[in-house]
């Protein structure tokens, strides 16, 4: 694969032009990890492609080696790894909950002790997301405890 | 694999140190302490050993999260099983004897105080990092209204 460089005119916004013969999964990566850094989330249906804002997502779930976008009322699937999404949304109000759950912040309606120093944040939703542990402290971190 | 062996080892040692102050005392209260002091201490660094190796009962899950109510059943079968160690190993030391059940009722008794106290202080301050928490998430929430 060749990468060309260009410099555009002053008129000219940045783009990024893909040509291929056939998009296939790594190009698919490529461009969904180039849209997350848009903050957009690229979702799929069965034969669908949504784009989600992160607003939208309630939390990311990785389950056989396959991740899960969950929304206030359906699920799609992501073709990104669990960690490439974690470092996507580092500054964000996403948190890693437990080491297969990624959650947002905002969709948290209440928190609630679950023994062993663990607690199980209650979504707006209405599900029970449990956050492991050894990852309260980074949720503290993000309200700045 | 390296988790499990150094939470074993850390409850062994902690667990070591707590029979090692509590049994004697027991043991003042109920009969008179025996001469057979090296084998009493076998005995003892064994019994700790078993009761930590109960630790694999309560440990988190590294592939996935547990509900408070599998925690709680987690406990109770914890609880169970370092009873069956004490009073098992007791037995066979010669700290309590069958026919004399009260003594075992005692140490059950103990046990489940010790229990519950160290469930009791640890949720209490769960309770209050948890309610901190859910008062900056409602200001987030009013913020964003």
């Amino acid at each position: 694969m060749k990468i060309i460089i260009e410099e555009p005119t002053e008129q000219e916004e940045d783009k990024v032009i893909i040509r291929c013969r056939e998009l296939d999964e790594n190009l698919l990566r490529l461009i969904q990890g180039l849209k997350m850094n848009q903050d957009t989330i690229i979702a799929h249906d069965k034969n669908m492609t949504y784009m989600l804002e992160p607003e939208e997502v309630f939390y990311f779930e990785s389950v056989d080696n396959r991740v899960y976008i969950y929304c206030k009322n359906k699920v799609f699937e992501s073709k990104q790894k669990l960690y490439e999404i974690e470092s996507c949304f580092e500054n964000s109000m996403f948190f890693r909950a437990s080491k297969s759950v990624i959650l947002n912040i905002k969709k948290i309606k209440c928190l609630t002790p679950a023994f062993s120093g663990r607690f199980e944040a209650v979504l707006k939703n209405g599900e029970k997301i449990i956050i492991s542990r050894q990852y309260v402290g980074e949720l503290k971190g993000k309200l700045g405890i | 694999m390296k988790r499990v062996i150094k939470n074993i080892g850390f409850r062994y040692v902690i667990v070591l140190a707590a029979i090692c102050s509590i049994l004697p005392m027991v043991s003042l209260i109920l009969k008179e302490w025996k001469d057979e002091t090296s084998l009493q201490l076998w005995y003892l660094t064994l019994m700790a050993l078993f009761c930590a190796l109960g630790e694999v009962i309560i440990m988190e899950s590294e592939t996935r999260s547990r509900s408070k109510k599998e925690t709680l059943i987690r406990f109770l079968c914890h609880y169970i099983y370092i009873n069956t160690v004490v009073i098992f190993l007791g037995i066979r030391v010669g700290w309590f004897s069958l026919v004399n059940y009260i003594e075992i009722v005692v140490l059950a008794i103990m046990i489940a105080v010790i229990y519950l106290i160290n469930i009791l202080i640890s949720y209490y301050k769960d309770k209050n990092l948890a309610d901190k928490m859910n008062r900056i998430l409602s200001s987030m929430e009013e913020e964003k209204e």
